[in-house]
């Protein structure tokens, strides 16, 4: 089991990264949302090796769906073939940019395997702790939705309403900024 | 060998890096929207780790990726009206071409 899981992880880690990278530096734009949707896709098989099934659904409907198609439609609402030669910018802040990413990246893998040296054990930085026994019995009948469901209406509903103010003002705001200008008459 | 914390946490590590490398040398207004995405999908693998191996019984960080995810939709849909309000001015995606605020 733990040996199967490994494995998945491994598949998946390793086309999250490819495509991601493929996202970033394919030259075409289409090409790299189409490799951004299989970063998505592969993040949801990461979710479901997380224990979060509802998770990895939502990412699938949220992520490779609808934002998907938003990009798309944005594209074509935008780019022209000239725009294909828009590729990464020749400039001072690319080298800075890979300094910066570099070094945030050795800076992040210094705190997570505590000094480079304790990879395969969990570091001592994080306390983890092993789930009641009620919850263990909870997710092999049910999922996560259940327990999500539970404390998204006791515990967070005041940011669950604010949020839902929050995509009613969006849905709003962007057509009205997307909306076609009439000159108003002097 | 087992599968741990610390692989998942340097998987978002390689994620978020990836972000910010596209946010910064990217030339196309759409790809910076894209490695932006990346890098909440990073915070989300983070959140639903810590979630899975410290706090399973009440599963708060899923609760804060689903809130994540629903400000990202919030986000790219903004963005993209922006970018559309904005072609109609200067008909260019090029972010080199959008410089009036330098004076």
């Amino acid at each position: 089991m733990e040996v199967l899981q490994l494995l998945f992880f491994g598949m998946f880690a390793l086309v999250i990264v490819v495509s991601a990278l493929g996202a970033v530096f394919c030259k075409n734009i289409v090409h790299s949302i189409v490799s951004l949707v299989i970063t998505f896709l592969s993040i949801s098989g990461i979710f479901v090796l997380l224990n979060a099934d509802f998770l990895a659904i939502s990412q699938i409907i949220i992520y490779a769906v609808g934002i998907t198609i938003l990009l798309v439609f944005s594209i074509m609402f935008t780019t022209t073939k000239d725009d294909n030669n828009l590729w990464i910018a020749f400039k001072p802040r690319t080298l800075l940019a890979f300094v910066v990413a570099g070094s945030l990246f050795i800076l992040l893998m210094f705190n997570i395997t505590d000094k480079f040296t304790d990879f395969n054990k969990n570091p001592k930085l994080f306390i983890t702790k092993a789930p009641k026994e009620s919850t263990v019995k909870t997710l092999k009948e049910q999922g996560t939705t259940p327990i999500i469901g539970k404390q998204l209406l006791t515990t967070y509903v005041l940011p669950f309403e604010v949020l839902s103010i929050l995509l009613l003002g969006v849905v709003i705001g962007a057509a009205v900024i997307a909306k076609k200008e009439e000159i108003p008459p002097c | 060998m087992e599968l741990g914390l610390a692989h998942y946490l340097t998987l978002a590590a390689i994620l978020f890096c990836t972000g910010i490398l596209g946010l910064i040398i990217s030339r196309n207004i759409v790809k910076i929207l894209i490695s932006i995405e990346i890098l909440l999908n990073a915070v989300n693998i983070n959140f639903a780790a810590f979630a899975n191996f410290a706090d399973l019984d009440e599963a708060k960080g899923q609760i804060f990726a689903i809130f994540i995810m629903a400000i990202a939709a919030a986000e790219i849909a903004l963005g993209l009206a922006i970018l559309i309000a904005c072609y109609r001015n200067r008909h260019s995606v090029d972010i080199e071409d959008y410089t009036s605020l330098k004076g």
